[in-house]
């Protein structure tokens, strides 16, 4: 087991590494003077003050120096300098998480119950709630974030003055970013889980559990469901990126303060040092999702532990 | 419409009863007894109404998209500022916008734009997925770890977030939204070209055309490449769709097409300044937006559904 842990880990880190130097690449690719980026365009800075700003910023050094400083300054977890906001990247991203973190947790969390109710109660049969149960979850899983969250604000914020029009001051004006989020990738693991749910009950065991006396619903929960997660399980880093990218939109519709509008300002403002900085915390996390998934596969399911997995 | 069913059910297995006899009628009511299932897998099964209307607003769409002077008298530009924000109504179907332009034209012209973006996007991701694909198969060990190692890294970026980047890089734009779209779903198309050219490779034909000493090239061009493109392409359709959105998000994020054109997700945009007075100069782009994206997913899965078996549908998203 603690090899699988070292082999997974060296992948993860091999991607992480790979995207911090394909930040340093974008970097790089950059055209234009990056010093000039950083004044605006509209600038009486003297030659002396550029010179300053280039020291300070390292420009001045050559690239193979500064691609070492880089990948030092990032294992000692210092993202750089903002261009525009003067201020750390990391100081910037930890201001901006706690927003972000709370719109992911309570989208995964309203997905996820969506989905096992949906599935759970429409699977296997042929009804008409199930086909307009399916029908809907196409609907979400094809709709834009965007126009998803602008049609619910201007029926619950501003038609029925339910929920606020923008912000993150408390918890009701979590609610619309949420379920903007979390209704695409509900339909998605509504579909996987119905289906992994429909293979699970024609098998023999089901069958096994109905004849002890089960009930239909207590087969559905108990068995059915467990051997339907496998599938949903390898979803879950899909689902973390999709969700992690979602934000931008979402948070951007709905004014909610984030990584998200970070990450929007900066792009706009070509400020790269927090752009690559939210890009590479989110390929972390992503990657750390991915080899924990594998993991937990691992641990469920012994039929996976063979030689080559191992 | 039975032979197909019949069919799928011989190809994909699913017609193996393995409890028709023990049915108690305790409700396991899914088990198969005969043909009556559509070919795919279970939850992706699309109606077929479903289809048809799917495939009509798709017909529809690029007509409009061909010649939208048919459907509107006016320009999308043309500008009335006594009629600004106007509702919905006889006059203006879509209402006005802030400018007095008319809402229903606008989406009518915004059709070319949007469309076209969302072609061209996964027409270049597609390619380079072919170039890339291709490359991994061919490039030897060496090749192969450096390309799948990228890959890797690239698939562990959610999509927008990678278009974001390349945007910052290459700067706003339409043309440069289209290359960050491109850049941003080309790992999916080269790891799948690289999976489907495996099997291809391996087939007896190929075994075959290398035994009669034709050339590497050749055997490439001639046999896997054809083979291995079949699928690609089906996914290819539902990855339009996905195209199509991420254009209209980055254009409704203010990074790629600018005003005045008529593009669905910059009119989305400029629409959100006006919701509480107006709401339909945003929702009915938007409509157009989902509308288009919807009909492309059913009209992609039920592709895929006729190649199931051959196509892994989870690599389309």
């Amino acid at each position: 087991m603690l090899r699988a842990v070292g082999r997974r880990l060296a992948r993860a880190g091999a991607v992480v590494f790979g995207a911090a130097t394909l930040a340093f690449a974008a970097l790089q690719l950059l055209p234009g003077d990056p010093v000039a980026v950083m004044l605006g365009p509209a600038t009486s800075a003297s030659p002396q003050v550029r010179e300053q700003i280039r020291v300070d910023f390292g420009f001045d050094e050559p690239v193979p120096v500064r691609y070492l400083h880089y990948l030092g300054d990032l294992v000692t977890g210092d993202l750089g300098r903002s261009y525009q906001l003067q201020q750390p990247v990391t100081t910037l991203i930890e201001e901006q998480l706690w927003p972000t973190v709370q719109l992911v947790a309570a989208s995964v969390t309203l997905a996820v119950v969506i989905a096992v109710v949906s599935a759970v109660v429409t699977a296997g049969r042929r009804s008409a709630l199930r086909a307009v149960v399916t029908l809907a979850e196409l609907v979400a899983l094809s709709t834009p974030q965007f126009w998803l969250g602008i049609v619910l604000l201007t029926v619950f914020s501003f038609r029925l003055n339910l929920f606020p029009v923008a912000g993150a001051q408390d918890l009701t004006a979590l609610v619309l970013p949420a379920v903007t989020l979390a209704l695409p990738v509900a339909g998605v693991l509504a579909q996987v889980l119905r289906e992994g749910i429909e293979t699970a009950l024609e098998q023999p065991f089901v069958v096994a559990a109905r004849a002890r006396g089960r009930s239909r619903i207590g087969v559905r929960l108990r068995h059915a469901v467990r051997h339907a997660a496998a599938p949903l399980l390898t979803l879950t880093g899909w689902v973390t990126g999709s969700l992690l990218g979602g934000a931008v939109l979402v948070e951007t519709v709905f004014g909610r303060p984030g990584l998200g509008s970070l990450l929007l300002q900066a792009v706009s403002s070509r400020d790269m040092p927090v752009v690559l900085g939210v890009v590479l915390l989110t390929a972390t996390v992503v990657a750390v999702v991915f080899i924990l998934v594998d993991l937990v596969q691992l641990a469920l399911d012994p039929r996976l532990r063979t030689a080559a997995a191992l | 419409m039975t032979d197909i069913d019949t069919e799928t059910d011989i190809e994909t297995g699913t017609g193996i009863d393995t409890g028709t006899g023990i049915d108690t009628g305790a409700g396991i009511d899914t088990v198969v007894t005969g043909g009556a299932r559509r070919p795919g897998p279970r939850g992706l099964s699309v109606p077929r109404p479903g289809v048809v209307v799917a495939a009509a607003v798709l017909a529809l769409a690029a007509f409009v998209a061909v010649a939208p002077g048919l459907l509107t008298d006016g320009a999308p530009t043309d500008i009335d500022p006594g009629q600004a924000l106007v509702g919905p109504g006889a006059g203006h179907w879509f209402g006005t916008d802030q400018l007095g332009r008319d809402v229903f034209t606008r989406v009518v012209y915004g059709a070319r734009t949007s469309l076209l973006l969302g072609l061209a996007a996964i027409g270049l991701a597609v390619t380079g997925g072919v170039v890339l694909g291709l490359a991994t198969v061919l490039g030897g060990r060496g090749a192969e770890r450096i390309l799948t190692w990228l890959t890797d890294v690239l698939l562990a970026l959610p999509p927008i977030l990678l278009a974001l980047l390349v945007v910052a890089v290459l700067g706003a734009g339409t043309t440069n939204t289209v290359i960050a779209i491109a850049i941003a779903l080309v790992p999916v198309y080269g790891r799948l070209v690289r999976t489907e050219a495996m099997v291809v490779l391996r087939s007896g034909y190929v075994e075959a055309a290398v035994g009669l000493g034709l050339r590497r090239g050749v055997v490439i061009a001639r046999h896997v490449l054809p083979n291995a493109l079949g699928p690609v392409l089906v996914l290819a359709t539902v990855g339009f769709g996905t195209a199509l959105m991420y254009a209209s998000a980055l254009s409704f994020l203010g990074l790629g097409s600018s005003p005045p054109n008529s593009e669905w997700g910059l009119m989305l945009a400029e629409g959100r300044d006006f919701l509480q007075t107006a709401w339909w100069t945003g929702v009915f782009p938007g409509a157009a937006i989902t509308g288009t994206v919807i009909a492309v997913t059913v009209v992609g899965r039920y592709a895929q559904a006729r190649f199931a078996g051959r196509v892994d549908w989870r690599a389309s998203r």
